[in-house]
């Protein structure tokens, strides 16, 4: 492959991915070289079409962030609303993942102190007041 | 629904999205829920394409099928 120059023109989603996806979809299908890098090109251009969809809600919210209601909200005004759903069950995924990473990880700042050295430090007390 | 062991790599999604000067920063759950979608994308389209070549009793996929779907099918019209 020749190497890339840095220009974001070249950007794509690279070619196994996309190789991967219609080996899935068309299991015992041969697929043609140009029809495989049709769809890489499409894949681009899909990504820009939703993209600046969702930036145009984005800037009618008052929000500054694209956010995944925008993108959502940008595939049914496209023409993709049969995505939806699916699309939404990722995004349960996404806040299920955070909200557990968010719980182990105060968890784990209300313990400051490894447990080794809390144990230590439980039987220190129990042995002074046995001593009591 | 089924396993999918094929995905999109987040990262390249959100390059693609920054790549455009005239997009405004997106979430990560924004790029998550882009990178799904596109994954439909591509899985729509192939389907599509493909009962082209059955038309044509081919068993190969090819860019004929693709240029048919996307001029049959509204959705895929920002594709001409």
């Amino acid at each position: 492959m020749a190497s890339s120059s840095g220009n974001d023109d070249d950007l794509t989603i690279p070619r196994a991915a996309i190789n991967k996806m219609i080996k899935e979809t068309l299991p015992n299908v041969r697929v043609a070289n140009d029809a495989r890098e049709l769809v890489v090109n499409c894949c681009t251009e899909f990504i820009h079409l939703i993209s600046s969809e969702a930036n145009e809600i984005c800037n009618k919210s008052e929000k500054k962030t694209i956010s995944p209601e925008h993108v959502i909200q940008a595939l049914e005004s496209l023409g993709f609303g049969s995505y939806i759903s699916e699309v939404k069950e990722v995004l349960q995924e996404c806040k299920t993942v955070a909200l557990k990473r968010r719980k182990a990880s105060s968890r784990l700042e209300n313990l400051g102190i490894p447990e080794e050295e809390l144990l230590r430090q439980q039987q220190e007390l129990f042995a002074k007041v046995s001593e009591q | 629904g089924p396993t999918r062991l094929a995905r999109l790599p987040l990262a390249r999604v959100k390059a693609l999205v920054k790549a455009d000067p005239d997009v405004s920063l997106a979430s990560q759950e924004a790029i998550f829920v882009l990178a799904r979608a596109t994954e439909l994308f591509v899985e729509t389209i192939a389907k599509d394409a493909y009962v082209y070549a059955q038309q044509g009793k081919r068993k190969t996929l090819q860019r004929k099928d693709l240029d048919n779907a996307i001029e049959a099918i509204d959705e895929f019209a920002f594709l001409e």
